[in-house]
């Protein structure tokens, strides 16, 4: 809120700008990062991540982006700062979206979409346009696994502290420069010509992928094994619970059975007269509760229905 | 149980029939206003083109005004005409 007292909120390309920083800080992307100087809002500095399956994979590409007075009408221009084998450093680039070509620009355009395209224009060939480069894709890897390592040096302070705060977020999120293909890249260049090169690169490509679907299945394998086992460990419980509840349930059934038989016969069972007495006695007890429970009952229904008639009337 | 009304109050509130919710040009909502304006409304209307994108009514002028060429709709780059 302090910085954004700063501007002037009058102007409507603030007013628009302000809302894309509001936007891009509220909803940011895992394949770039971009903010503006905190002394001119007309001025952002940008990372980039090589887009992937591309020898641009894993670096990250710092530039810069000067908007216009009347943005959004007027296209921004952009300069990159890390060397990419594609775009020619602290030089501005000539892209369909930048302000060579004012006629292509489109007011609803952002600077949000302006890096997505950017990111789409790096596989491209540069066909020889200004700023453009067209590098070796060795030369192009060799860059990218460079331009982790530091952040380019340009401008001021407060432009080279910004730089960095946007590298090291850069580099948190960022997956590393993919090293088995950069190696296997290297010995096909040596090995083969370009075109055969190229199509085993494609090839291995696919095998890589394969790899790691062997891999995740295994892994998939060995994820339900503790699932099952436990599953077998409830079966066995559950079967165990069972056996439990039957064989007590045989035992009282056996027990009823001769308590019954040899008590008139057997004098000497009548030792046992006690219990049965109070099984008896505790029988007739719990009924003669449950008849009083039911006259009390039928008591408070009369009650009720007499208040019914009352209230009716 | 009686309820007595002593009085009340009618509210009535108005929005903008639009696909979107806001401008394509200023990012502002329709509901509100163009950077330019201070209220939403009959001073900031909405307009429509042939190809059923609307803006505020300054920011396609003002995108309109500027193009040397023919204007293009800045949402679907169709060749911008206002709708009747």
């Amino acid at each position: 809120m302090e910085a954004t007292a700063k501007y002037n909120r009058g102007n409507p390309a603030v007013k628009r700008i302000l809302q894309e920083v509001k936007e891009m800080q509220s909803n940011p992307s895992p394949d770039f990062m971009a903010m503006p100087l905190e002394e001119d809002i007309f001025e952002w500095q940008f990372a980039i991540l090589g887009p992937r399956d591309s020898e641009f994979e894993g670096g990250i590409y710092h530039g810069r982006i000067q908007l216009p007075s009347d943005y959004p009408f007027k296209p921004p221009s952009f300069m990159l700062l890390t060397p990419s084998g594609r775009f020619e450093i602290q030089k501005k680039i000539c892209l369909s979206i930048s302000n060579y070509h004012p006629e292509h620009w489109q007011p609803s355009w952002s600077v949000r979409t302006a890096l997505v395209a950017l990111i789409a224009f790096m596989p491209t060939p540069g066909g020889g346009a200004l700023g453009s480069l067209d590098f070796k894709k060795e030369d192009r890897r060799a860059l990218a696994i460079k331009s982790r390592e530091t952040p380019p040096k340009f401008g001021s302070a407060e432009r080279q502290k910004v730089i960095d705060e946007i590298h090291e977020q850069m580099l948190s999120r960022a997956p590393p420069v993919p090293q088995l293909l950069t190696n296997e890249t290297n010995e096909e260049t040596n090995q083969l010509p370009a075109s055969d090169a190229s199509d085993e690169h494609a090839h291995k490509a696919v095998g890589g992928v394969n790899t790691a679907g062997s891999n995740s299945d295994s892994v998939n394998n060995d994820l339900p094994r503790p699932d099952s086992e436990s599953e077998i460990v409830q079966h066995i419980v559950e079967g165990r619970t069972e056996g439990v509840s039957n064989h007590s349930r045989a035992n009282l059934s056996r027990e009823n059975i001769p308590r019954v038989a040899p008590t008139p016969q057997n004098p000497v069972v009548a030792i046992q007269k006690p219990k049965h007495d109070r099984l008896l006695t505790l029988a007739a007890f719990g009924l003669t509760l449950a008849i009083m429970a039911l006259v009390i009952k039928k008591f408070f229904k009369i009650n009720g229905l007499a208040g019914y008639i009352e209230g009716k009337f | 149980m009686k309820v007595k009304i002593l009085q009340w109050h009618g509210v009535a509130s108005w929005t903008w029939n639009a696909q979107d919710e806001t401008c394509g040009i200023c990012r502002m909502a329709f509901d509100g206003c163009c950077p330019d304006c201070k209220f939403p409304g009959d001073d900031c209307p909405l307009i429509w083109g042939s190809c059923n994108h609307a803006f505020h009514l300054h920011c396609i002028l003002k995108w309109v005004n500027s193009q040397t060429s023919t204007p293009l709709c800045p949402m679907c780059r169709r060749e911008w005409q206002f709708k009747g």
